[in-house]
């Protein structure tokens, strides 16, 4: 600070340039008419009684916060939510998370050979269309399907036993490649020789993982993460196809019940609303993973 | 605990590429072993299949007694420095230098006090807790140095391990590491492009080129005895003169013809093998072709020759000339005043000539170890007297940089 007194301003600041404007605005007038707008009505929307047919959807009222509080009394919400919160925990965060870094960890070590065949059979998991995944486990969870006959249970309906639990089996059967390939990705981008560096220091494999790969991977993990849990959020398809959020509703996450609302029982304000908690939940697993990512290392 | 280091018929082979070609080579018990050699010529490959991150591609590898080719990394108790440092990015200095002490389950009052101590010899002290990012160049290799420094293993493999060091801070770094070297006399392969480190720390000197070891012996007889003329000219700085000569046998007696002078070959030297008709090459060193009017007495053979190039060094000038055709370097006194396009006599004294095959590049001419190696020996030897001092240098090291010490100025 006394150094730098009497010199003037600091040359080295950040400057805005004023031209960059003009060299942004399209882009911000696409951002802003088809984004920003939206968004910002669907906020509105959600405090409002609109409805998708009849009068309501035509002539609504802003009913300040009717919605939320009809929420906080809607028994299928809160269950709803907490479907949501366990799918997106068990199926994206812990389940596709680790089942892919294991994957990338037991293909890195294997030989290529095998690394390029089990890799390209993950990866048509991921290929095939939604609704063929949901056909697939459909067929495979009945009774009388290929797991009731594995398990020695012919007479079980999988789908209607633990339907979440399928439901999320499922969704991580298919959705495990792309955790799997961003994990390779980055395992391939580990410096080799601080590794190396690790193993002539005699550090076990385990010791090997536990401070210097993982903590390397760290940025990777949170981007797998927040895409993975973004992504499964708003996961609709396949728990539709299989089961329309039954049996009761024992899957019926989030957006299931939003479609419900919505469109089924034409409660479109209800329905915005509801999603709106959806984008919130969003935010605060955003959040947290970001937060993670920043404390120690 | 002493381990002697062993390869056995070693090669390594990427793809195409040979990178280490038959390798044989024995480092003692507690040796310090310096390995040289142009750029890619295998060094680097060499020690990291010491230390078990590449497996030879035929070969065996022994450390003391056993056979290590299928040993992991993690059991072959090596501690190596990395050319490209390898620290780990997310750990402060600190852990860095910790982690092998941990890795091996040392308790962590004494992995504090060792890190304190390795982190003032180096001088590492006030940046513990920064992460190599936030470290200079210089500062990032010594904890690389540190990294190893601070375990007891049974091998160091260092690799260019000052490359990166101002000079002051280098000539320390140099004394501290065969201060320590005499302490614990761990066996050390150690990799260096740097002329003075070879001479001055290396108990042998082993050179490479092209993946193939050319020779392996002690500073002196390396300089003195050259076994090539790849050896000849990758030892000794300003380069050894190489000038095309012939052999002549008359009566008997065998004479050598070069840059327009002949001159029989010196008592105590000895032909050891035969020419592809008489054609050879004649090695100079430097300091041994002298302007005439400050030559020793026993430069009996004199030249005549145009000063091209005259490069100032300080203590002494290194004159380029031109001699009946060929280019030569000498050695001159500072401010010898001599200019471009003068002509100088140039004395040289017989005994100090080399002699190649001019096809092979062998040797072929055995000369008594006499000279300059004295010099050297002396100085390798006052250095290893002073350890107490070389100490007490360094720990007061933090900030100023102490002189060059006498190890330098032999360079
Ligand atoms: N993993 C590899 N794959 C292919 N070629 C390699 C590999 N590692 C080294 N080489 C080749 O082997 C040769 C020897 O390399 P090495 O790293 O041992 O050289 P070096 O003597 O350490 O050189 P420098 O002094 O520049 O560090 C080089 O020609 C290099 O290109
Ligand atoms: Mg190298």
């Amino acid at each position: 600070m006394a150094v730098a007194a009497g010199l003037g301003p600091r040359l080295d600041r950040e400057r805005f340039q004023w031209s960059s404007l003009v060299m942004l605005s399209p882009a911000l007038v696409l951002l802003g008419v088809l984004f920003v707008f939206p968004v910002l009505y669907a906020c509105y929307l959600g405090f409002t009684n609109l409805a998708l047919v009849g009068s309501r959807s035509r002539a609504y009222d802003f009913t300040g916060l009717d919605n939320i509080t009809r929420m906080l009394g809607d028994y299928v919400f809160i269950k709803s939510s907490w479907l949501t919160i366990i799918f997106v925990v068990g199926s994206a965060i812990i389940g596709q998370t680790v089942l892919g870094m294991a994957l990338a960890i037991l293909l890195r070590n294997a030989l290529v050979s095998v690394s390029a065949v089990i890799g390209s059979i993950v990866i048509v998991a991921w290929v095939l269309p939604e609704i063929t995944v949901a056909l697939v486990w459909y067929a495979f969870s009945q009774a009388g399907g290929t797991l009731s006959i594995l398990l020695r249970q012919t007479d079980t309906n999988f789908l209607v036993a633990v339907p979440m639990l399928i439901v999320s089996l499922a969704n991580l059967w298919r959705n495990v490649a792309f955790s799997m390939l961003v994990f390779s990705a980055g395992l391939r981008n580990l410096p080799t020789e601080v590794l190396e560096a690790a193993e002539v220091e005699g550090a076990s494999v385990w010791r090997r993982y536990r401070l210097v790969i993982f903590p390397l991977l760290k940025p990777t993990i949170v981007t797998n993460l927040l895409l993975v849990t973004i992504l499964n959020l708003s996961e609709f398809t396949l728990i539709y196809a299989m089961t329309q959020g039954g049996p009761g509703i024992e899957t019926m996450t989030l957006p299931l019940y939003v479609y419900q609302e919505a469109f089924v029982f034409h409660q479109l304000g209800y329905g915005t609303a509801i999603s709106l908690v959806l984008v919130l939940i969003g935010a605060v697993f955003s959040l947290l993973f970001v937060r993670a990512s920043r404390s120690q290392v | 605990m002493l381990s002697e280091v062993r390869f056995e018929g070693v090669h390594k082979i990427f793809g195409a590429e040979t990178a280490v070609e038959d390798l044989n080579l024995t480092v003692n018990a507690g040796e310090f072993l310096v390995l040289v050699g142009p750029s890619g010529c295998g060094k680097t490959t060499t020690l990291r299949m010491l230390a078990g991150l590449e497996r030879p591609s035929y070969g065996r590898i022994l450390i003391g007694d056993r056979l290590v080719n299928n040993v992991s990394p993690r059991f072959r108790d090596v501690a190596m420095v990395f050319q490209s440092y390898a620290l780990y990015p997310h750990m402060n200095v600190y852990d860095n230098l910790a982690f092998g002490m941990r890795a091996r389950g040392a308790a962590g009052s004494v992995v504090a006090e060792r890190v304190k101590e390795t982190a003032d010899v180096l001088g590492l002290g006030h940046l513990l807790k920064r992460r190599p990012s936030e470290l200079s160049g210089g500062q990032r290799q010594r904890v690389a140095l540190g990294r190893a420094l601070i375990r007891q293993p049974q091998v160091f493999l260092m690799d260019e391990p000052l490359s990166n060091l101002d000079a002051g801070l280098r000539v320390q770094m140099r004394a501290e590491l065969s201060r320590l070297h005499e302490r614990f006399r761990v066996t050390t392969l150690y990799v260096t492009h740097d002329q003075v480190e070879a001479m001055t720390m290396g108990d042998r000197i082993a050179v490479m080129n092209l993946g193939r070891l050319q020779q392996v012996d002690a500073p002196e007889t390396l300089y003195d005895n050259p076994a090539n003329i790849f050896v000849a000219g990758f030892i000794g700085s300003p380069r050894m003169n190489f000038v095309p000569g012939r052999l002549t046998t008359t009566q008997g007696k065998t004479a050598i013809e070069f840059l327009g002078v002949k001159t029989p070959i010196s008592a105590g030297s000895q032909l050891t093998g035969e020419t592809t008709g008489g054609e050879v090459t004649v090695g100079l060193r430097p300091e041994d072709l002298m302007w005439g009017r400050v030559a020793s007495p026993d430069s009996t053979l004199t030249v005549s020759a145009e000063v091209d190039v005259v490069e100032p060094m300080g203590h002494e000038a290194y004159v380029t000339a031109v001699c009946a055709g060929e280019t030569v370097t000498s050695r001159f006194p500072p401010r010898s005043g001599v200019r471009t396009r003068e002509r100088v006599e140039l004395a040289l004294n017989p005994a100090r000539l080399h002699l190649f095959d001019a096809r092979s590049g062998r040797t072929i001419l055995q000369r008594p170890v006499a000279g300059g190696a004295d010099v050297r020996r002396t100085v390798r030897e006052a250095r290893k007297e002073e350890p107490a001092e070389g100490r007490s240098d360094l720990q007061r090291q933090t900030g100023a940089r102490g002189a060059p010490s006498r190890a330098e100025e032999i360079s």
